[in-house]
C-alpha cells in the first residue's frame, strides 16, 4: 500500500476548500429576501402572509430574567399560535450589533442572520450612519396609529427622527432608588443630593453602565440651565463648558461617596447588590418602576421606591429596528406590530412583568383599554404618571453620552 | 541515507499535524489582532500604537494584571508544595488532605468568583459573621476586599482554583520520582533539610515550571473574575480591551486590538522566558 504523503494530504484539504468556498459562494449569490422598505408598500395582509411560517432572529439585551421571561413566555408562544411566526431570540446588544452587521455587509452574502434588533441613541446613530438599517417601514405598522407620537420622548430617539427606520417599544425615566424604612427624609433637588451625600459618608454612588452615565448627563443638564443648553445637536464648546461645572461637583463630593470615590460598581446589578445589602442607601435604575418590579422579585427591600429628583430626570423611548440584509423582515415588521399592540403593551407595563411605560396614547385608544392600562398605572407604589411627566427631560445628542462616558473614564474613575 | 530520509518524512505527519493544530489557530488569532490595529477588520480605525503603549491608564492596566497573575501564582504555587510536601504519604489523613484539596478543581471559574464575592464583600457572610461577633458595626468597617485597588477579591479566587491544579501536578511528581530520591539522599547521609532544599525542591520546582507558566498565562487573561471581582480603577486588562472593544467609537476598537496584542506578547514572553530557563538548565 503506498503511503500516504503530506503533499496528497495538502491536495486533498485543497480540494475541500475549494469545494467548501465554491458552495458558499453559490449560497451567497442567492436572491436576497424582501426589504423592509419594500414591504412597506404591500397591503398589511400580504406582510401577514409571507410571515407566516417564518422565523425571526430576535438580537436583544439579555441581561434581565423579567424582561427575558415576558419575551420568552409571553410573546413567544402567541406571535406562534396568532401569526405563524417563529421567534427565536438571541443575545446581542449596542455595538456587538454594529459588528456583526458590518461583518455581514462586508461578506456580501444576501441574507443575514438576525431580523429585528433592539436598539436605541447612539446604536440606532451608528447603524443609521453606517446605513445598517432597513426602511421606512415602522409608519405602515396598524398599531403605530395609537402611538404617542406628540410625545418629544417617543417621537425622537436621543433627538434623530426615527424616520421609519424604527419603531417604538417603550419608554423609561431614570430614578434613584431607596429604602423608605431606612431613608426617612430623600432629597428632592440636586442641591439637596449633595447635601445628603455630605451627611451620609460611603452611602451613596452611580454605576458605571449606562444607567450611571445617564445619571451623569441628568446632573450635567441641571447644573447648567437644563436640556434647553443641549438641545439642536452635539456642541463641543457647550458640552466642555457643563463637563467642568459637572466634574467640580463630583470632585467635590469623592470623598463622601461609597469607597471615597476610588471605585464604582460595574453595572446596575452590582449597585442593586450594595444597596440590598445595606452597603449603600441609593441605587439607581433607568426604568422608573424598577423600585418595586425589584421588590416584588426579592432583589430589592419591599419598602423600596422610586425617587426622581424636581430638577428634571432623562427619559427615553426604546426602539425596534430591521438589519438591511434581514431574512425576514415581514416576520420582523409582525413582531414589532405585535409588541406595539395595547395587548402586549399593557402585559409589558404590569409591575409584576417588566414595568416597561408604554408608548401607545391611551386616549387614543378604546375605553376597555383605557380602564386596563389605568389600574396598571394607578398603582399607588409606583411614582404617579403626573410627577414622572413634570420632571421628564428628553435624550439630547448621543455624541453627548459618548463625550461623557468617555471623558468620566478617563478623568474621573 | 535513503532510509534516514524515509524516517524524517515518517515524523513530518505528526509534525506537520501538531504544528497545524496549534500554531495556525494562534497564528490567526495574532493575524486578526494585526488586521484589527490596523483598521482592516472588525469594524475598527487604525490605532496609534505608541500612544495606545503610552497611556497611563494602559500601563495602570498591565500592572494590575501582572499583580494579579504573579501573585496568584506565587501563593498558588506555595500552597501546592506545601500539600505536596506535608500530605504526600499514604495514611488516611494524608489522602483526605489530598481529597479536599483537589475539591475547587471542577468548580467553574464564574462560580468561584461569585462565591468570594458572596464570602469576601463588605456585607458578605465574613462581614456578617464579624457583625454578629461584634467586630464590626458597619459594612465599611469590613475591609475591602472586593472591588478593591489590590484586587485581593481576585487573588482569593485565584488561588482557590489553581492552588489544586498545581498540587495535583506536584503530588504527582513527588510520588513518582520525589520520595525515591529524597530517601536515598538521607540514606546517603543528607540532612533533611539538605534532602529537602538540594533533591525535593528543584525536582519538584522542575516539573512544575510547564504549569506554573499556563497559570500565570491563564490568570493574567483570564476576564471571568475580574468581572466579577476587581477594581473599576484601574482595570484589569481583559477588562479594559473588552470596554475599548465595546465602545461604538471604532477607533477605540483599534486601540483594543493593540492592547490584545501586547497581552499576548506578554503571555508569550512568560513561554520563551520558561523555555530559555529550561535550556540553561
Amino acid at each position: 500500500m503506498r503511503p500516504v504523503t503530506i503533499a496528497a494530504h495538502a491536495r486533498a484539504i485543497v480540494f475541500a476548500m475549494g469545494f467548501a468556498t465554491a458552495v458558499l459562494s453559490a449560497c451567497a449569490r442567492t436572491t436576497p429576501p424582501p426589504t423592509a422598505a419594500a414591504l412597506a408598500r404591500l397591503p398589511w395582509d400580504s406582510v401577514l402572509a409571507r410571515a407566516r411560517g417564518t422565523t425571526v432572529v430576535w438580537r436583544m439585551w439579555r441581561g434581565d430574567p423579567a424582561i427575558n421571561s415576558f419575551v420568552d413566555r409571553w410573546v413567544v408562544p402567541r406571535l406562534l399560535s396568532e401569526y405563524g411566526v417563529t421567534l427565536r431570540v438571541v443575545s446581542g446588544q449596542g455595538n456587538e450589533l454594529v459588528d456583526q452587521l458590518m461583518v455581514e455587509k462586508e461578506s456580501k452574502t444576501a441574507a443575514g442572520t438576525a431580523s429585528l434588533l433592539w436598539i436605541n441613541g447612539e446604536t440606532f446613530a451608528a447603524l443609521r450612519t453606517r446605513q445598517l438599517l432597513a426602511g421606512p417601514w415602522s409608519m405602515v405598522l396598524p398599531a403605530a396609529a395609537f402611538v404617542d407620537s406628540a410625545s418629544p420622548i417617543i417621537s425622537r430617539d436621543f433627538e434623530q427622527d426615527p424616520a421609519g427606520y424604527e419603531s417604538p417599544w417603550g419608554t423609561v425615566q431614570l430614578a434613584l432608588i431607596y429604602d423608605s424604612a431606612r431613608t426617612r427624609t430623600p432629597p428632592h433637588t440636586v442641591r439637596e443630593l449633595a447635601e445628603w451625600i455630605r451627611a451620609h459618608p460611603g452611602r451613596f454612588t452611580y454605576d458605571q453602565s449606562f444607567a450611571g452615565v445617564t445619571f451623569l448627563k441628568g446632573l450635567m443638564y441641571a447644573l447648567n440651565g437644563g436640556v434647553e443648553t443641549y438641545r439642536g445637536g452635539f456642541d463641543s464648546t457647550r458640552y466642555l463648558d457643563g463637563r467642568t461645572t459637572l466634574f467640580a461637583w463630583l470632585d467635590s463630593l469623592k470623598p463622601s461617596l461609597w469607597r471615597k470615590g476610588t471605585q464604582y460598581p460595574p453595572d446596575v446589578a452590582a449597585l442593586h447588590r450594595l444597596f440590598a445589602n445595606g452597603e449603600i442607601d441609593f441605587s439607581l435604575s433607568n426604568n422608573q418602576n424598577e423600585a418595586v418590579t425589584k421588590a416584588m422579585q426579592g432583589v430589592l427591600p419591599s419598602t423600596s421606591r422610586a425617587l426622581v429628583l424636581r430638577d428634571g430626570t432623562i427619559a427615553n423611548a426604546h426602539f425596534l429596528g430591521i438589519p438591511f440584509n434581514a431574512p425576514s423582515a415581514a416576520g420582523a415588521m409582525v413582531v414589532a406590530n405585535f409588541l406595539l399592540s395595547p395587548a402586549a403593551q399593557l402585559e409589558k407595563q404590569r409591575p409584576t412583568v417588566w414595568a416597561d411605560g408604554t408608548v401607545l396614547r391611551l386616549t387614543s385608544l378604546p375605553a376597555a383599554w383605557r380602564v386596563r392600562f389605568d389600574s396598571v398605572v394607578n398603582d399607588p407604589r409606583l411614582v404617579p404618571a403626573e410627577s414622572l411627566r413634570a420632571v421628564a427631560r428628553p435624550e439630547v445628542s448621543p455624541k453627548y453620552h459618548e463625550r461623557l462616558q468617555d471623558d468620566w473614564r478617563r478623568m474621573i474613575r | 541515507m535513503i532510509p534516514h530520509s524515509s524516517s524524517a518524512r515518517t515524523n513530518l505527519v505528526p509534525v506537520a499535524l501538531a504544528g497545524t493544530l496549534l500554531g495556525v489557530p494562534m497564528l490567526l488569532g495574532i493575524g486578526y489582532l494585526v488586521a484589527g490595529a490596523f483598521g482592516y477588520t472588525g469594524n475598527a480605525s487604525p490605532s496609534a500604537p505608541g500612544r495606545v503603549l503610552t497611556d497611563p491608564q494602559v500601563l495602570r492596566s498591565v500592572a494590575l494584571s501582572l499583580w494579579i497573575a504573579t501573585i496568584g501564582t506565587a501563593v498558588s504555587l506555595v500552597g501546592a508544595l506545601i500539600i505536596a510536601l506535608c500530605f504526600g504519604g499514604n495514611s488516611a489523613v494524608d489522602r483526605f488532605a489530598r481529597k479536599v484539596s483537589a475539591l475547587p478543581l471542577p468548580v467553574p471559574t464564574l462560580a468561584a468568583a461569585i462565591a468570594v464575592l458572596l464570602l469576601l464583600s463588605q456585607s458578605g457572610w465574613v462581614s456578617r459573621a464579624g457583625f454578629a461577633m461584634q467586630l464590626v458595626s458597619t459594612p465599611a468597617q469590613f475591609p475591602a476586599l472586593v472591588y478593591d485597588r489590590l484586587a485581593i477579591g481576585v487573588i482569593v479566587a485565584v488561588v482557590w482554583k489553581e492552588l489544586p491544579f498545581l498540587a495535583l501536578v506536584a503530588l504527582s511528581l513527588q510520588s513518582l520520582r520525589g520520595v525515591a530520591l529524597a530517601d536515598a539522599a538521607r540514606t546517603l547521609g543528607a540532612t533533611r533539610w539538605q534532602a529537602l532544599r538540594t533533591i525535593t525542591l528543584p525536582l519538584l520546582m522542575r516539573g512544575l515550571a510547564p504549569s506554573i507558566v499556563a497559570v500565570f498565562v491563564f490568570v493574567f487573561g483570564s476576564l471571568e473574575l475580574a468581572l466579577v471581582l476587581a477594581p473599576s480603577s484601574p482595570l484589569a486588562v481583559p477588562m479594559l480591551i473588552q470596554e475599548r472593544r465595546q465602545a461604538l467609537d471604532s477607533v477605540a476598537h483599534g486601540d483594543a486590538y493593540v492592547i490584545a496584542l501586547a497581552a499576548s506578547a506578554i503571555a508569550l514572553l512568560a513561554a520563551v522566558l520558561h523555555e530559555a530557563l529550561r535550556a540553561e538548565r
